[in-house]
């Protein structure tokens, strides 16, 4: 579904991606780790056509990210994490039904998949209420339904539950294992090791902007002979445990 | 065919995703209180408001001025007192020391008379009398006008009199009457003062209509992050970047004419206040200064003059980090505005030079001030207008590539 080739990308005299390639498939969960600047942040917004990569390519769904991004967008649905940016003076249905409108669907379509997804996230009650005065919780769940307002078959998250208290971060938890049975393909970033085993099919591992590893849990375990994430994770970054 | 209907689609789409930008952006900023009491709901209150104020106040002030004017006399000569006195608003005090207290305020003239004014009468020469004043206060300089002309009458007079017993009467004296005739049509009265304060006024509202909007669509939408969660969809950066403007310039445009309205209102009513019956006729003579076709071209020129605005403005907020700064860095085009308001304040209409009308900005003011004057020069308006529309080409062209920064999105 992703098939990201020999990335790089760099801003000004920093480099952010270094010659990184991987694959997802169809459907599949895969798990991104990295510190800080990592160069995490810079891969999915590479993907989702927000930046250009300085060489390499990337597909989406067999299509190149610089030659059609507007069909790529339409396939992508992304979530960036910490403060998430609404517009105060509209109201969440506003705000869900603008981002609809330019993904290009109709009147009718919105209205159904608003309310469908107002369902889905219990947030019927203020649908209909100016933004200006949502809690963060509720903020989040506006975003999201944004974010998933046009049915995209991949999702890319970055650091879903960073700043989030222990229920709205479950709630992201459970939306990621709903969208594996829904069959959706999802690239997660985190820092939070317990989040990336729980969820994942697959983990990258990116360090200064390079990739560290590719592949299972499984196969990263066997290969450091441990089953302790945050131990492989130390090994790999070169910090001491 | 399947090729004529793909690209209809896709024509269809791209205008529809700038319009929908648009109307979200018209949305926002309609129910944002802060931007509408700032740009529209303060100039209607204040502009009529403080300048009826300001009118009102000199008018009284000058009213009282001429009401009680105490001042000191100087020497003593029956026939000068009660040429100065007639009438009872003049009263005589007799401070210490009279220079000081004119200096001071409390007298408003000293007159002094000639020692020998009724010997110089007597045997038929010119006595003086002097009005002492301080032309540093208003109220002073009213006072001397006033003594000036109880004088003058007193010095006429006082010549008739003498031609009479030489047997001669005035006009034997005067050969040559100078008088003065106002040639100048009503409109070109009211043109005169309206093109005097609407230029500065409508370039400096036209740029303080878009600088919260602009600030707030393009820095606060950065701030915000919606910025790039709106770059994530399929929308065309030239669209979102196209309904944006619009959004701007409509607000410029809207409170440009704002306070072209109050204005005029508190120009009609500016007789009322002074006390003047022909009122009604002012307020005519303002109204016909604006005829459909000026006023057709005084729109298209508030139109590009608000793109303009708006390009430039969202092109420097874009590289503002954050909502203050972007107000910081909005500071200058104010100075600008005023600075091409000012360019033609105190030109006379008709001798506007020709080079203003390329200078941007200034053109916009040269020819409002031309077209309330009267003067339809379709020269100049080509030039302007013409001129204008370059500029807003390409400033537009600068803020869309300004718009295609990766940066724009990225933050950090």
């Amino acid at each position: 579904m992703i098939e990201v080739h020999r990335v790089t990308k760099t801003f000004k005299d920093v480099t952010a991606v270094q010659d990184v390639s991987f694959e997802v498939g169809r459907g599949e969960v895969v798990g991104m780790l990295g510190e800080n600047g990592a160069g995490k942040t810079t891969t999915l917004r590479l993907i989702a056509t927000v930046l250009r990569p300085t060489s390499g390519s990337i597909r989406v769904d067999g299509l190149d990210v610089t030659e059609q991004p507007r069909l790529v967008r339409r396939k992508i649905g992304i979530l960036f994490g910490g403060e998430t940016g609404l517009y105060d003076r509209l109201t969440a249905r506003e705000n869900i039904a603008y981002f609809g409108k330019l993904y290009g669907l109709d009147g009718g379509e919105i209205r159904r998949r608003t309310e469908e997804l107002a369902e889905r996230f219990g947030m019927t009650a203020y649908l209909d209420r100016r933004v200006g005065g949502f809690s963060k919780g509720m903020r989040q769940k506006t975003v999201l339904a944004r974010s998933l307002i046009h049915n995209p078959e991949v999702v890319l998250f970055d650091e879903p539950t960073s700043g989030l208290d222990i229920t709205s971060a479950n709630v992201i938890r459970g939306l990621i294992r709903e969208f594996r049975e829904e069959g959706r393909t999802v690239v997660f970033s985190s820092h939070i090791s317990g989040e990336v085993e729980r969820l994942c099919d697959r983990v990258l591992i990116l360090h200064q902007g390079r990739l560290q590893f590719a592949g299972t849990l499984e196969e990263l375990y066997r290969s450091r002979g441990t089953a302790d994430l945050d131990a492989v994770f130390m090994q790999m970054v070169g910090g001491a445990v | 065919m399947p090729y004529l209907c793909r690209w209809w689609e896709g024509r269809f789409e791209r205008t529809m995703s700038w319009i929908t930008v648009w109307k979200k952006e018209m949305l926002d900023l309609l129910r944002d209180r802060k931007t509408w009491v700032a740009s529209v709901v303060l100039p209607i209150l204040l502009v009529p408001g403080l300048m009826l104020f300001i009118v009102a106040l000199q008018t009284s002030s000058e009213k009282e001025a001429r009401r009680h004017v105490p001042i000191a006399v100087e020497g003593r000569q029956a026939e000068v007192e009660r040429a100065i006195l007639q009438d009872g608003t003049v009263e005589v005090v007799h401070p210490p020391d009279p220079l000081q207290a004119l200096r001071n305020g409390e007298i408003r003239a000293i007159v002094r008379i000639d020692g020998q004014f009724d010997q110089k009468m007597a045997e038929r020469r010119t006595a003086e009398v002097t009005i002492v004043y301080n032309p540093s206060n208003q109220k002073s300089q009213i006072a001397q006008e006033m003594l000036a002309q109880r004088l003058q009458d007193l010095n006429k007079r006082l010549t008739a009199e003498r031609l009479s017993r030489l047997g001669l009467d005035e006009q034997s004296v005067t050969p040559l009457a100078v008088r003065s005739e106002d040639a100048s049509t009503k409109n070109q009265k009211a043109g005169s003062i309206l093109g005097f304060i609407i230029p500065f006024l409508l370039v400096v509202s036209c740029a303080t209509g878009a600088m919260p909007a602009a600030t707030d669509l393009m820095a606060g939408e950065k701030e915000r992050g919606t910025l790039e969660a709106l770059m994530t969809t399929p929308v065309r950066g030239r669209d979102v970047l196209i309904g944006k403007l619009g959004a701007v310039s409509i607000m410029a445009m809207v409170a440009a004419l704002v306070s072209l309205l109050s204005m005029l209102v508190a120009m009609m009513g500016i007789p009322k206040v002074i006390g003047e019956g022909a009122s009604l006729d002012f307020a005519r003579s303002i109204l016909s200064v604006f005829t459909p076709g000026r006023v057709t071209v005084v729109i298209l020129m508030l139109a590009l003059l608000a793109v303009l605005f708006a390009a430039l403005m969202l092109t420097v907020s874009s590289y503002a980090k954050s909502f203050k700064e972007s107000q910081t860095y909005m500071t200058p085009f104010v100075f600008v505005a005023m600075a091409a308001g000012y360019g033609v304040m105190f030109t006379a209409p008709n001798e506007i030079p020709f080079a203003y009308f390329f200078v941007p900005f200034l053109n916009a003011a040269a020819l409002l001030k031309e077209l309330l004057y009267g003067i339809v020069d379709p020269l100049h308006i080509g030039v302007a207008i013409f001129s204008l529309a370059v500029y807003v080409g390409a400033s537009v062209a600068i803020a869309s590539l300004s718009f295609r920064r990766e940066s724009l999105v990225v933050r950090g």
